[in-house]
């Protein structure tokens, strides 16, 4: 009697202790969800509205929204109410002698926004090791003129690879690094840098004097699963950069057949 | 009693064996030896330049404590080591030093007397001062010799490898060696089975290495023993033997096919941290890319209209340009015939049919960009309609051949002015075009010029995002109002063809700043008549079908995108394409009257920044998602 006594509490605990880890489960994998749509929901707005959801500047505290914004719609079949808390901040901007970093996939495109900036960005930048260094070939898009958008074109070996007797283009400065004028008189709008034969991770740094506006919005949503017995909020955060056009839109002239030349 | 007494004398004798080969190796003071194979073994090009990748064998030998590890380095890159277990080598005198009858731990296999068995001065390289030498001058039986007293100690099923250096004189048959297992025969005798058999040899050959894979494929095992040997007469000399419990062979294999001058260290390390110096170094070059960007096609006038030198630069940055392989050859009938005239300033002169000289500049062998030229030639007349053309050939110094595009004696060309051009394929223009920055292509580019000398040749294709893509990342439904083009900024998508023509272009349409329009085409798409947009508004087409342009239009003004072809016709009028084409294909197949092709393009690509500052509105944003943990 004593035994099967002990027996039974003992697949009780064991029963309370699954339903409990089980529940925590159920919980944590709520609030998961709770934050992931409220990404999702977030990174499918227009530019426009996240514009008015930010604060104007970056390294700005934001408010804090509730996604979904109504409460019933939270509550699921089981009545357990779920909804992510979600800050909205801009990313990416730069004033005289800081830097940010940004990845480039191969043949990939970072697009800039210069927004009339005007001073210099100093570039450097590193491949992955074990494989080849990416050479930089950027696209600088100004406006001098209303309605007048001009380009210039630069492209940048790494330092030591020997490419330029590939592709003829200059060498890098020491460290991989090289300067973009931004003019004042340009008017300047856009710098598109690709990544040609490696990804690369670039650090760019303002020049003195040179202010760079955001880059895009950091989404940060916390899924909190209310009145669950253990609170449990799960994090996630997404980055959305500002618009641009895919890096292939860098040329005027292209070929998809892998048969059929340009002749 | 005695039972008792056999069986522990026995057992004894046993462990005095296992003991004697488990403690064989325990002083190494000898350094192992490496030694390389490539294939090819030996250049296939010329100057002794390989024009195909190569592929590298290192493999280590060391006949006591055994291969740690083989160690490379290519071209100071960064040191490569594959380490290896269980290489410790169990075979009793493998490098045969001691003498004996016939040598220490080695005996006849059989009572054999139509071969006689050494020690012999004759050491493989680097394995010591002496190897074992078999000499049959009668007979084809085996005649072999074997450590069967000696054998070394193994486990039922256990993988092996063996290994032997082989070196033969005359070889009738074959040389090689076999594998046998030591097993207990169940009456307290050992007995023996065949268990592998090496590769063979036969002739007269130089030290080479012959390996062997095996299993101890006998439940009893007690261990194997190697016969070396040669059928039938001639001499055959061993030596480095080798049994390891290791499963592999001390070996590593790489291919080599960049292109360059390289430099290859190599060494091994065995178990006793013995490791092998100097260094070994091979050096080789490899050159598999035939002389290429063919650009800076000219013709310069001598004296009338339809006499040029012609001249055309090329590149070979690997191992240079022969110079006096340069030739060249040209048409006057449209390609029927291809030669040129014995008198090269006069067409009532006999036409050889083949390649003629060209000269070099620079007229150095080795050089990596050099400019070819014909001299002058007399074309004949200056109907250019009567399509002339000339080609080029040059090799390297490697020895790869490598041959321009058909130039077309002014023949259409176009002009990409702010743009970069690139093919998933090649580029080769029939005359040559003009592009203010980036050539390239998935592997030549012929006959364009980047005013900035820039080119990619042998890239890596870029990807391409057909109407389906595009559609399923950006969709809409919105007709186009009043099935003409927008005036509104939007997507809008035709679920047929559609024609650019007078009434499907709005009134004013030109004069609509800041529009930022995409117009999906489920069909093909016909322009018909000249259009512009503002210099401030972007129209983007994507298309599903083929895109063309009516021979009589002059002016198009939108970025296009499609999943086929996009066609300028064959007229005589100039083409503008204000903005930019991504296509499958393109037939750009018009060529200006006269001599006009001589001075101006045919079309005109005038890429614009407007695109990326304004017409990415409606097909833009990338998401980066960083995924944190818990709190």
């Amino acid at each position: 009697m004593t035994i099967a006594l002990a027996v039974g509490i003992t697949i009780s605990s064991r029963s309370i202790s699954t339903a409990r880890r089980t529940t925590n489960i159920d919980t944590s994998s709520r609030a998961l969800a709770a934050a992931e749509a409220s990404i999702e929901y977030y990174l499918a707005r227009p530019v426009s509205e996240m514009n008015g959801l930010a604060p104007a500047n970056c390294n700005v505290n934001p408010a804090t929204l509730r996604y979904p914004a109504i409460a019933t719609s939270s509550l699921s079949s089981d009545d357990v109410m779920t909804y992510s808390e979600v800050n909205i901040t801009r990313y990416g901007c730069l004033s005289g002698g800081q830097n940010a970093k940004y990845d480039i996939r191969k043949d990939g495109v970072l697009e800039l926004k210069l927004n009339s900036s005007s001073g210099s960005l100093d570039i450097c930048w590193e491949s992955p090791p074990g494989g080849p260094e990416a050479t930089l070939y950027y696209h600088y898009i100004y406006e001098p003129n209303a309605n007048d958008f001009r380009i210039k074109k630069e492209g940048y070996n790494p330092v030591g690879s020997g490419r330029q007797s590939e592709n003829n283009m200059q060498y890098a400065n020491p460290g991989n690094c090289f300067t973009r004028a931004l003019p004042g008189t340009d008017n300047p709008r856009l710098l598109r840098i690709m990544s040609l034969y490696a990804p690369s991770t670039i650090t760019m740094t303002a020049g003195a004097g040179t202010t760079l506006q955001y880059q895009g919005f950091t989404i940060k949503a916390a899924g909190v699963v209310a009145a669950a017995t253990q609170p449990i909020k799960r994090n996630v955060t997404a980055t959305r950069s500002l618009p641009y056009l895919p890096a292939l839109f860098n040329f005027a002239v292209y070929s998809n057949s892998s048969n059929n030349p340009i002749d | 009693m005695r039972k008792f007494l056999f069986a522990s004398t026995t057992c004894l004798l046993i462990l005095a064996v296992y003991f004697q080969r488990s403690s064989r190796a325990v002083t190494d003071t000898n350094p192992p030896v490496s030694s390389i194979t490539l294939l090819p073994s030996s250049p296939d090009g010329l100057n002794g330049w390989y024009i195909t990748p190569i592929d590298f064998t290192i493999t280590g030998d060391d006949l006591e404590s055994g291969i740690k590890s083989i160690n490379y380095n290519l071209d100071s890159t960064g040191l490569q080591t594959k380490t290896f277990n269980d290489t410790l080598n169990l075979v009793s005198n493998p490098s045969f030093e001691s003498p004996g009858t016939p040598l220490d731990s080695w005996d006849k296999t059989n009572d054999d007397t139509q071969a006689i068995f050494t020690q012999d001065s004759q050491a493989a390289p680097s394995l010591g001062t002496y190897s074992a030498k078999v000499d049959a001058t009668q007979g084809s039986a085996w005649h072999g010799f074997n450590n069967k007293n000696f054998y070394v100690v193994a486990s039922p099923y256990q993988n092996m490898t063996s290994s032997v250096w082989v070196m033969a004189s005359n070889v009738a048959l074959s040389a090689y060696y076999k594998i046998y297992i030591v097993y207990d025969g169940g009456d307290g005798q050992n007995a023996y089975q065949l268990e592998a058999t090496s590769p063979v040899v036969t002739g007269t050959f130089a030290w080479q290495k012959i390996t062997l894979n095996f299993v101890v494929n006998h439940p009893n095992a007690l261990g194997v023993y190697i016969d070396l040997g040669l059928d039938g007469t001639g001499a055959a000399w061993f030596d480095g033997v080798s049994i390891t419990s290791s499963i592999t062979q001390p070996s590593t294999n790489f291919a080599v096919s960049a292109n360059g001058n390289h430099s290859l260290e190599y060494y091994s390390i065995d178990n006793a941290n013995n490791e092998e110096t100097p260094h070994k170094i091979q050096t080789f070059k490899i050159d598999t890319k035939v002389p290429s960007k063919w650009t800076n096609f000219t013709l310069t006038r001598q004296g009338n209209d339809h006499t040029f030198n012609v001249s055309v630069k090329v590149t070979d940055t690997t191992s240079g340009v022969d110079v006096s392989t340069a030739e060249f050859q040209y048409s006057v009938d449209e390609g029927v015939t291809w030669g040129y005239y014995s008198n090269l300033l006069n067409c009532g002169s006999s036409f050889v049919q083949g390649w003629k000289q060209a000269s070099s500049n620079p007229n150095s062998d080795g050089s990596t960009t050099v400019t070819l030229s014909t001299g002058a030639i007399n074309f004949c007349n200056s109907n250019w309609t009567d399509t002339k053309m000339i080609r080029f050939r040059l090799a390297d110094m490697a020895g790869n051949q490598g041959e321009s595009g058909d130039f077309t004696i002014n023949g259409a060309w176009i002009e990409l002015e702010y743009g970069d051009v690139f093919s998933n394929s090649s580029i080769a223009m029939k005359s040559n075009s003009k592009v203010r920055y980036l050539a390239g292509s998935a592997s030549t580019v012929a006959n364009i010029t980047s005013t900035a000398n820039w080119y990619l040749t042998d890239y890596e294709p870029l990807p391409f995002m057909t109407f389906d893509d595009w559609y399923a990342r950006y969709p809409s439904t919105t007709p186009l109002p009043n099935g003409k083009l927008p005036t509104t900024s939007g997507k809008y998508y035709v679920n047929t063809d559609f024609t650019v023509a007078s009434n499907t272009i709005p009134s004013g349409f030109s004069t609509i700043a800041n529009l930022s329009a995409v117009v999906y085409i489920n069909g093909d798409l016909n322009v018909n008549k000249d259009y512009n947009v503002h210099t401030a508004s972007a129209l983007i087409f994507i298309v599903k079908g083929d895109i063309t342009v009516a021979n009589n239009v002059s002016t198009v003004d939108s970025f296009y995108i499609t999943d086929g072809t996009f066609d300028v016709g064959a007229s005589t009028t100039q083409l503008t394409v204000d903005g930019g084409v991504h296509a499958d294909t393109f037939n750009l197949k018009r060529s200006l009257t006269g001599s006009q092709n001589s001075t101006k393009p045919a079309v005109i690509f005038k890429y614009r920044g407007k695109y990326p500052a304004v017409g990415k509105k409606q097909l833009s944003s990338e998401s980066k998602i960083l995924w944190l943990g818990d709190n």
